[in-house]
């Protein structure tokens, strides 16, 4: 009996102590906190005018959305397999796709390695094809089990990218598919695959110097 | 026994918010950082920005709003952040999703093929970004089921346990330590993992 109620005093002890605790890391973790103060402000600080920094606190922001480009553009979200076709704030089009697998490929000799991302960033579209023929590079050979060719002509293959294709640079493409059941998934080498409708309007909307983001 | 609670409600209810500085000195600050972001923006890459007061976390490239995600909650731990743009030197995170090799050969005429490959859905919900200058900035999903609900009823006593455990420490180390805890729904969540490569620069707007 004695023992039990040492024991739920000490459980009690601990639990008071525990939340006192807590309660004292709330206290420390919000009062440190001043958002006011910066590094280096202080000498400006006095000199300029409320109204200056206003003024020049708009201006940077005007800057700033106006980077947001008036012409037509294209982002894509390699997350969720989307394209969308915008122009200023208004998306035109919106298209399911599928991007980089993220997989990794070894050369088996050891001295090469591939990995399947699609790029992020910001790019341009750079060239545009009709009918394009695909020239396969060394990774296509090397991932299905076949020797590379040094004939460069047996690299070609007609009819795997669709109607159209346009390029982004460092060989990534927006291209068409024959796997079209596979859009919305992760499964490409890098490129960006469209479905052939939804392709055509892509190619009709962007021109050479288009810009592209990709997240 | 009474002299400990009474020590207790002191602490609770002497805990209070932040004090804010003034206007004069919010719009200096927000001027550096909006010439920050501009710098970000003359670069390719993808950058991150936390407004802690509009409560919106937004990927961004040559500062064009990719896509905006709100921030459910957050608690701010620390010192406060110097006005200028952050870069990530890592994410951190328990179980990290890791690449599938290719096997040369395995895809040839293999039409039942399963899919194997990273995806929006394999990347973690719970985790941090670890910033340059010691900045750590812990992401968890919103409790949506049970699991992440006890998760979360477990994180926030042991955080206010150990943030300031950790500030105390590094202030004895005269080295700067924040740490911000970030709540986002669980696919934004994966969204930010998933987006965010090493080196990108990340700006954070005060409350």
């Amino acid at each position: 009996m004695l023992e039990n109620r040492f024991l739920l005093r000490l459980l009690l002890f601990a639990a008071i102590l525990f939340l006192a605790l807590d309660a004292a890391g709330y206290y420390i973790g919000t009062r440190n906190v001043s958002f006011g103060k910066q590094e280096g402000a202080k000498s400006n600080n006095g000199k300029v005018s409320f109204s200056a920094l206003r003024a020049k606190n708009r201006a940077l922001r005007q800057r700033l959305n106006g980077l947001t480009p008036n012409e037509t553009y294209i982002v894509i979200d390699t997350g969720r397999n989307l394209l969308y076709l915008k122009k200023g704030d208004r998306t035109m089009f919106e298209a399911v796709i599928s991007s980089g697998s993220g997989n990794m490929l070894k050369d088996p000799s050891g001295k090469r390695q591939w990995v399947f991302d699609t790029p992020r960033g910001e790019y341009r579209i750079k060239t545009k094809y009709l009918t394009p023929a695909w020239t396969k590079p060394d990774w296509a050979f090397i991932e299905e089990g076949e020797a590379i060719p040094k004939d460069p002509r047996k690299r070609v293959e007609e009819g795997v990218l669709g109607g159209y294709a346009l390029g982004f640079g460092n060989g990534y493409f927006i291209h068409g598919t024959l796997y079209t059941r596979l859009l919305g998934r992760n499964v490409t080498h890098g490129c960006i695959r469209v479905g052939d409708r939804d392709l055509k309007a892509v190619y009709a909307a962007a021109g050479i110097g288009t810009r592209l983001y990709i997240f | 026994m009474m002299r400990w609670g009474l020590i207790f409600f002191l602490i609770v209810f002497n805990a209070g918010p932040a004090p804010a500085g003034n206007d004069k000195e919010i719009f200096l600050r927000e001027n550096r950082l909006l010439e920050e972001e501009l710098k970000l923006a003359r670069k390719q890459d993808i950058y991150l920005v936390f407004n802690l007061r509009e409560k919106t976390a937004s990927l961004k490239a040559r500062g064009l709003q990719l896509r905006k995600l709100p921030i459910k909650d957050f608690q701010y731990w620390g010192s406060p952040l110097a006005a200028r743009a952050y870069h990530l030197k890592r994410k951190s995170a328990l179980f990290e999703p890791g690449r599938e090799i290719v096997s040369p050969g395995k895809t040839k005429n293999n039409d039942n093929f399963e899919i194997e490959a990273l995806e929006l859905a394999d990347m973690p919900s719970r985790y941090a970004f670890v910033l340059d200058g010691d900045v750590r900035i812990s992401i968890r999903p919103h409790a949506a089921d049970i699991l992440s609900g006890m998760l979360n009823l477990f994180s926030w006593p042991i955080k206010f346990l150990t943030r300031p455990a950790a500030m105390f420490w590094n202030a004895l180390r005269k080295k700067p330590y924040t740490a911000i805890d970030v709540v986002l729904d669980k696919s934004d969540a994966q969204t930010l993992y998933w987006s965010l490569a090493d080196r990108s620069g990340v700006v954070v707007y005060p409350p």
